[in-house]
């Protein structure tokens, strides 16, 4: 229970995917310019996460590893699944909520390559975890996702009418927030250790 | 062995995935306007952005949509413009006479 709390707290706060590992970063800056959106990005990501890491962990523990494939047959597979989990995401979006479906745009099909995901199926594979603690962590990792999302949104929705000089407008600004904001979390850094 | 291995593996998750995707198609299918279908065969399809949507399929969409002005195509010019108000028209006459 301990361990699971410490992995929920890193993921969260200490190793944020966005603002310490800096992984997904192309959400980060393309939806981040209204609360909603980037609260719908957030929850598909998660998603995203939580499913393909609950495929890909017995796939590459009781198929890939005893053949001996796991060295170079991982990322085809991992992209493989993390693609098929996007495509469901994208269908059922375009049904249930078709404003949030344009409003994300072409950044939902590509979370099919956002290094976030792909990145905490290694880093699990990476840490030894097992399927409980792999699963705390791929969601821990959405939710510290989506966190930093909110927080950026928030941000940049009181900077549009903020007075900023005309060279800074709109993304130079944000990618200035997004390095104070990454810098503010590095006050975690080496809270808890992973082991 | 290896090659056989990885690629029956390959084969197996994909045919999987796919017929899974294929059933989440079916269940939540959304019923498409057949007029965007249409305007999308009838612009050139570069996907050059001159009408400012995200390619040939994002303009039809918005034509029938949000009621955005046919004649946006640049590399269509006149032509095309005079294509997609034929479907506009016709379907619009359809939907008089039903």
């Amino acid at each position: 229970m301990n361990e699971l709390f410490v992995i929920v707290i890193s993921a969260i706060f200490v190793n944020n995917f966005i603002l310490s590992q800096f992984l997904g970063l192309c959400p980060f800056f393309g939806v981040s310019k209204k609360m909603d959106s980037a609260i719908g990005m957030g929850f598909a990501v998660t998603f995203v996460l939580v499913m393909s890491i609950m495929i890909i962990y017995p796939i590459n523990l009781y198929i890939l590893a005893p053949l001996g494939l796991d060295k170079f047959l991982q990322i085809s597979v991992f992209i493989l699944v993390i693609a098929a989990f996007v495509q469901l995401v994208e269908i059922v979006l375009k049904k249930l909520s078709k404003g949030l479906y344009k409003a994300l745009g072409i950044y939902l099909p590509l979370i099919t390559t956002n290094c976030a995901i792909l990145g905490s199926a290694f880093l699990v594979l990476q840490k030894n975890f097992d399927y409980l603690q792999s699963l705390v962590f791929a969601f821990a990792a959405g939710i510290g996702f989506t966190l930093a999302l909110v927080m950026m949104s928030g941000v940049r929705e009181r900077l549009d009418t903020a007075e900023v000089p005309k060279a800074f407008k709109d993304l130079p600004i944000a990618f200035i927030t997004a390095g104070l904001m990454s810098l503010a979390m590095f006050g975690f850094l080496g809270i808890v250790k992973l082991g | 062995m290896t090659i056989l291995y990885s690629t029956l593996i390959m084969l197996i998750i994909s045919v999987f995935l796919g017929i899974m995707i294929a059933i989440f198609a079916k269940v939540f299918h959304v019923q498409l306007d057949p007029r965007i279908e249409k305007i999308q065969h009838a612009l050139p399809g570069y996907n050059c952005g001159a009408c400012g949507y995200p390619g040939c399929a994002g303009y039809a969409d918005a034509i029938v949509e949000d009621k955005v002005p046919h004649s946006k195509c640049t590399p269509g010019g006149a032509d095309v413009a005079a294509k997609i108000l034929a479907i506009l028209k016709e379907s619009a006459g359809e939907a008089e006479t039903a």
